[in-house]
């Protein structure tokens, strides 16, 4: 009572609301004392608080407890305050949930820790200072509502600056890309010209590189905005683990053989080949970390990329773990704890001598988390980095028991001179029944292929590596092709780009061709398709295919007349309507005369006589019409190697089709583009 | 046969005979040296001639075989029959290129008689291609003639379906011939090997066949199987085999042998000394025969020999029973020594004997046979060396090529000579050579070196004579492939002595450019070859030589001293050493006067070595000491 009074003597006329606490139970403070004011915010009478009080001393000096029981929840902060008129007094009682958890956590900040501590009280906002008076705490409620709502303010007005801008950018940068298009198309027409001055050439050179730059940042900037902006939407679909990895490999490699870097992938437990992700996101996530640790690793330098997929405990579904490691320049303890933010970067000499937005892992963290995965890093100066990514997806069906039905107790016959890689396959295909019987040499190859046919167990197929030291292969397949026939399957196993390498090794008798690094469902799926069973299938299915394009209407632009008649005679029985253009010029003034929409799609050649394909294609894209940027333009060319393809998709065309046409291949991508297939 | 068939055929013979030294060599060294000079040049016109035989006439017809007609075809299974029937094998190559087509014929016609047929000659061309060059242990042919006799013998299968007694008798061969596409190089190999000669065997003696096709030589097939079974002997001999292989062995050398007597016995010849010696040999891993008692038979065959004699017995009882008797003699060191004067005296006998062989259709026989002798060579420290008897070989064979070599190393020993003086840091790191002091004091001793180096770089081409000397043709990219194996031959052949061991890096490496981007084989390391600077300089000598000495007959190249010299440093840096290509400018005047009488001094060594006038400085030493 005496210490009350001297509370009371003390504290009971100061104008800001008081709280006095006294010790601790178990480390949370008991309230002993509320002055007037703070009587007065908690709805307490003076009466109420002595009654309850009578006896009350500090807890730490008197080794006793207040009393009562603390309601709703104040009894974490031992937030009941005695009043001898009023027992039930309860300072937290009258507030709401979140006012006592503002006040609550306010009271209990650690002693030293900076910075104001604001709680809200019956609509207003109080600052909390404590410190030390005597044996007591002392809290004094400072009323900064007007602060509060002024400060608030500016932040509100911020944020929705910040989303201005946010909105901005992505609309700018959409906008900037179009112009940016034309700066570098018409670049590369200027540098394509021969008769240019060396400085020009120069100029445009440093032109190209800059706008190449320039194109980069704006994409980052837009994915950026799109993701704060809540614009990025995930489009889950049966993901082919198989065709994400190969989509990265053939991207992230030569970016590192570019860099003189070796690179290498490892691929951990696959126990799923087949899940629900968003693929186009997921491919990004790996580029974009491929792509900084092909940056930040200087020449002579490693990077490796790791893949697996994992069951995980939840049923149905799976973990994928993608982890990206260098061993690059690294980063500094106090850049990794800004890492994800955006336009951050290290400021050092050989991080300012690369170029980059400071963009690509807040993408990278914003694409994880809207999967709800997780992205962690490890990182040492001069040592390297690891990027860890873990995403929780849903698996999907797969088609293991149909392959294993059809190949099971089938022999293959594998030439490879490494016996990791067929240690590897063998195990794949003794899952699904078959028998394997690895060579190292053609002369193994022929022994065991001889030996087969005394035997009369013949072999179901013949797998190579691409390499084997010491075999030629150019010579060596075809010798097997003649003498196995033209009906056994002959598959290569490769890590190169088929597209390449198809015309000189169908030629060289291979069927086709499974991508490594090996997948099940890929090895599994590509024998298959040799099996009676499997070529049923592919049969029927392009049994089932018939086209349909009534009412829609193809410019075809060829200047071969035998060729327009190859294409008009193929394209004749889907009913659609065809017009033809002797060469580009010509296209161009067509597409240019007709009303916006008449075309549905336009079929270009490339060369041509007056103006090719390429530049037409760039010239309808420019005219000022709504179709002249949305109506597909495919190309037809002989030209199949990946520049000539990219060179299309540069001027603005769409697909590409290779020369010459085939009926399926014509169909399948006009059902791509028009969408009228029937069954 | 075509005219251009025949026409090609006789050209052929013509430039054999023209190579041919058994007629005798001139009394008269200017004589001698018209006589080459001459001979050169009717080879030159002969192989200009048949290349424009096969541009025009063959070549055509081989485009266009899918459409040829069967009179047509028919000639050119004569042809190929004709470039290398029996051992004559005059044209392995082409003949394989004709039966190449002609299997794409039949395959294109789905003529399977000729299919089958086709498929076995092939694969004999492939066993011929492969056994040129077997000494450089590469196994380039292998794989398709196993392909191609597995093809054929797979026909097996349809056996009651074909009608014709000779194809089903390409097939018994065929699957008795997949023998040939393993060898006894591993244990792999001689299972493989084994399993395919068992199969065979099987069905040589099962009766069902021999009842369906009576016709078939079946006796014949079976006897050589059996010859083909003991050439396990040479895998038995490198201490492998169990006794099962001892026993089959065993059983096929004594039903060759056996055969052999009851033949001679009938006709009233002597048995061919090979299968004496392979039934002695089997005898020998039986444990019936010591390895004294076999030597000592080998002996007493050795002196019933006919040292005139070349036919394919004389030949095995003249040279190849010496490399069996060194390779015997060499499993007991206490043995060897006890037979230097018996070998040398063998060695002497077989120089002798090779000088006076002529140049028939046994010349790939007697070729094989040498490296045989080379490649189980015996070097006593007081004999002759591997060395002078590779020289005397050499010499024997192909003057002109002897000629090349020795013009090689004296052109290397110049070189050496001038780099000593003046560019010795480019010496340092050869044995001895770590300062330039060390290198100017070791002159003499380097020059000699690089001459020797020089003169025995190319050795492995001895396997090549045939093909360079009578193939009167251009080559094709298939011929240049083979001929590569020359360096892995060569390789071998020096290391195996100690006289030559130092000189095996240069043989192996000489065609392989400087900076590693160009020539064969890829195989040699600059970094294992201690004498690097060495074959760096034989390479540039052996360059510039072939340049201006024009000793090719496939083309004429001979430079000008002045534009050899210039082409050499076009090479410079990247197929020939910089610094030794840079010191010939400064050469000029003195390898002007080399090259002025340096090729008629070298004629008159080959010349004294083939009348056997040989001084006992040997076949390699020095004529010309002043360089």
């Amino acid at each position: 009572m005496e210490d009350l009074n001297r509370l009371e003597g003390f504290w009971g006329k100061n104008q800001m609301p008081v709280l006095v606490f006294g010790g601790s139970e178990d480390g949370v403070p008991q309230a002993v004392y509320a002055n007037e004011s703070a009587k007065a915010l908690f709805g307490r009478k003076k009466e109420q608080y002595a009654a309850e009080h009578a006896d009350v001393s500090p807890a730490g000096a008197s080794g006793g407890e207040a009393s009562g029981a603390a309601a709703d929840g104040a009894g974490a902060l031992g937030g009941k305050v005695s009043d001898t008129e009023n027992s039930d007094a309860d300072i937290f009682g009258v507030l709401s949930p979140d006012e006592a958890q503002e006040l609550r956590q306010a009271l209990t900040y650690a002693k030293g820790q900076d910075g104001p501590h604001f709680c809200h009280v019956k609509g207003q906002v109080y600052s909390a200072v404590l410190f030390d008076w005597e044996a007591y705490r002392v809290c004094l409620l400072q009323d900064v509502s007007g602060y509060y709502r002024d400060v608030k303010q500016k932040l509100d007005d911020a944020v929705l600056a910040n989303r201005a801008k946010t909105n901005f950018l992505s609309e700018i940068s959409h906008d900037i890309r179009t112009p940016m298009n034309a700066i570098i198309g018409m670049t590369d027409i200027a540098l394509m010209q021969t008769e240019m001055p060396a400085k020009v050439a120069e100029c445009l050179g440093k032109i190209k590189i800059a706008s190449g730059h320039m194109m980069s940042l704006l994409n980052e900037v837009l994915d950026m905005s799109r993701i704060e902006s809540g614009r990025v939407i995930l489009n889950p679909e049966r993901l082919d683990v198989a065709d994400l990895l190969h989509e990265v490999l053939i991207v992230a490699r030569p970016q590192a053989d570019e860099a003189k870097l070796r690179f290498r992938f490892r691929l951990g437990r696959m126990e799923r080949e087949a899940v629900l992700g968003d693929g186009v996101r997921i491919r990004q996530i790996c580029l974009n970390l491929l792509s900084n640790a092909v940056k930040f690793t200087p020449a002579g330098g490693d990077v490796e990329l790791f893949l697996e997929v994992r069951e995980a405990e939840a049923p149905g579904k799976v973990q994928m773990e993608i982890r990206v490691k260098d061993s690059g320049i690294g980063m500094s303890q106090e850049f990794q704890n800004r890492l994800f933010t955006p336009f951050e970067r290290e400021q050092t000499v050989t991080v300012s001598r690369i170029q980059g937005t400071g963009l690509g892992m807040a993408i990278t963290k914003s694409l994880v988390e809207l999967m709800n995965g997780t992205i962690e890093v490890e990182s040492r100066q001069n040592e390297g980095t690891m990027f860890r990514i873990r995403l929780l997806l849903d698996a999907a069906e797969d088609n293991a028991a149909l392959y294993r039905q059809a190949l099971a107790g089938k022999k293959v016959l594998f030439l490879c001179a490494e016996e990791e890689q067929s240690a590897a396959l063998a195990g794949m295909l003794d899952r699904l029944g078959m028998e394997t019987v690895c060579v190292k040499n053609e002369e193994q190859a022929v022994y065991e292929i001889n030996d087969a046919f005394f035997a009369d167990v013949p072999f179901f197929a013949f797998l190579t590596a691409e390499q084997v030291a010491g075999v030629e292969m150019l010579q060596f397949l075809p010798e097997i092709r003649r003498r196995m026939g033209r009906e056994f399957p002959m598959l290569m196993l490769s890590e190169g780009d088929w597209s390449q390498m198809e015309y000189m090794l169908t030629r060289s008798g291979v069927d086709a061709f499974i991508p490594l690094p090996l997948f099940f469902g890929r090895l599994a799926a590509g024998l298959y398709a040799f099996t009676p069973e499997g070529r049923l299938a592919q049969s029927a299915a392009k049994r089932q295919e018939r086209w349909d394009f009534a009412g829609r209407r193809i410019l075809l632009v060829e200047d071969n007349e035998i060729n327009r008649e190859i294409a008009l005679e193929l394209l004749s029985v889907s009913g659609v309507q065809i017009e033809t253009a002797e060469n580009g010029a010509l296209a161009v003034e067509r597409f240019a005369s007709v009303r916006p929409y008449y075309y549905d799609l336009v079929l270009m050649d490339i060369q041509m006589p007056v103006m090719d394909g390429l530049e037409a294609t760039r010239r309808i894209r420019k005219l000022d019409r709504p179709d002249a940027r949305v109506t597909p333009i495919i190309a037809m060319t002989a030209n199949a190697f990946v520049e000539d393809v990219q060179r299309s998709r540069d001027a603005g065309m769409d697909e590409h089709l290779s020369k010459p046409l085939d009926m399926d291949q014509i169909f399948a991508c006009l059902n791509r583009f028009l969408g009228r297939v029937r069954a | 046969m075509k005219a251009y068939q025949e026409a090609y055929l006789k050209n052929l013979l013509q430039v054999v005979a023209l190579t041919d030294l058994s007629a005798g060599v001139p009394e008269d060294i200017r004589l001698f040296i018209e006589e080459r000079g001459s001979r050169k040049e009717k080879i030159r016109a002969l192989v200009e001639e048949n290349t424009v035989l096969l541009r025009e006439n063959l070549f055509p017809e081989l485009d266009d075989i899918a459409t040829a007609d069967e009179a047509s075809v028919a000639m050119l299974g004569e042809f190929a029959e004709r470039l290398h029937s029996g051992a004559e094998q005059l044209d392995v190559v082409l003949g394989y290129m004709i039966h190449n087509a002609l299997l794409s014929y039949a395959r294109r016609w789905k003529k399977r008689d000729m299919l089958i047929r086709e498929l076995y000659q092939m694969g004999l061309s492939l066993f011929y291609m492969q056994n040129l060059i077997q000494q450089s242990r590469r196994r380039i042919y292998y794989w398709k003639m196993g392909l191609l006799f597995g093809e054929a013998a797979s026909y097996i299968r349809q056996y009651d379906e074909i009608e014709d007694v000779q194809t089903r008798g390409y097939i018994h061969r065929s699957m008795a011939n997949l023998a040939l596409a393993y060898d006894w190089s591993s244990d792999e190999e001689a299972m493989r090997k084994l399993k395919a000669m068992r199969t065979s065997m099987r069905a040589l003696t099962d009766p069902v066949y021999r009842e369906k096709t009576p016709d078939l030589p079946w006796d014949t097939f079976l006897y050589k199987s059996h010859q083909e079974f003991t050439t396990a002997i040479s895998y038995l001999h490198t201490g492998r085999g169990d006794a099962r292989l001892v026993r089959e062995v065993m059983e096929s050398a004594a039903y060759v042998w056996e055969r052999q007597l009851e033949n001679s016995r009938r006709k009233g010849t002597k048995p061919h000394i090979r299968w004496q010696m392979e039934y002695e040999m089997a005898q020998y891993y039986c444990g019936i025969l010591t390895l004294s008692e076999l030597l000592r038979r080998m002996e007493e065959a050795y002196m019933e020999r006919d040292p005139e004699s070349y036919s394919e017995a004389g030949l095995f009882h003249n040279v190849f029973l010496v490399a069996l008797y060194a390779g015997y003699a060499s499993h007991e060191e206490s043995v060897l020594n006890k037979k230097e004067q018996v070998l040398s005296y063998m060695y002497r006998m077989l120089v002798r004997y090779v000088r006076s062989a002529p140049v028939t259709q046994l010349d790939s026989s007697l070729t094989r046979h040498l490296i045989a002798v080379v490649m189980n060579f015996v070097e006593y420290p007081d004999g002759i060396s591997l060395k002078d008897f590779l020289m005397r070989l050499v010499t024997c064979r192909a003057p002109d090529n002897y000629v090349f070599f020795r013009m090689t190393g004296e052109v290397a020993a110049r070189i050496m000579r001038r780099a000593v003086r003046l560019a010795p840091e480019a010496l340092l790191g050869l044995p001895g050579c770590d300062s330039p002091q060390q290198v100017r004091e070791r002159e003499e001793e380097l020059v000699a070196f690089a001459y020797e180096d020089g003169l025995l770089h190319d050795v492995g081409s001895l396997m090549f004579t045939q093909m360079t000397a009578h193939y009167a043709r251009s080559w094709t990219e298939e011929e240049y492939r083979m001929y590569s194996s020359h360096v892995y031959i060569g390789k071998r052949i020096l290391a195996r002595c100690a006289s030559t061991a130092p000189h095996a890096q240069t043989a192996f490496g000489h065609h392989r450019g400087y900076d590693g981007s160009t020539g064969y084989p890829e195989e040699y390391a600059r970094q294992d070859n201690e004498n690097q600077a060495v074959t760096d300089i034989v390479s540039v000598a052996a360059y510039l030589n072939r340049l201006v000495d024009d000793a090719s007959p496939f083309q004429r190249i001979s430079l000008t001293l002045d534009e050899a010299i210039d082409r050499v440093n076009r090479e410079a840096g990247k197929t020939l050493s910089p610094v030794f290509a840079r010191l010939l400018p400064g050469m000029r005047q003195e390898l002007g006067d080399y090259f002025a009488d340096g090729r008629g001094k070298a004629y008159e060594q080959a010349f004294a070595m083939l009348k056997g006038e040989q001084d006992a400085a040997g076949a390699g030493g020095r004529a010309d000491a002043v360089f």
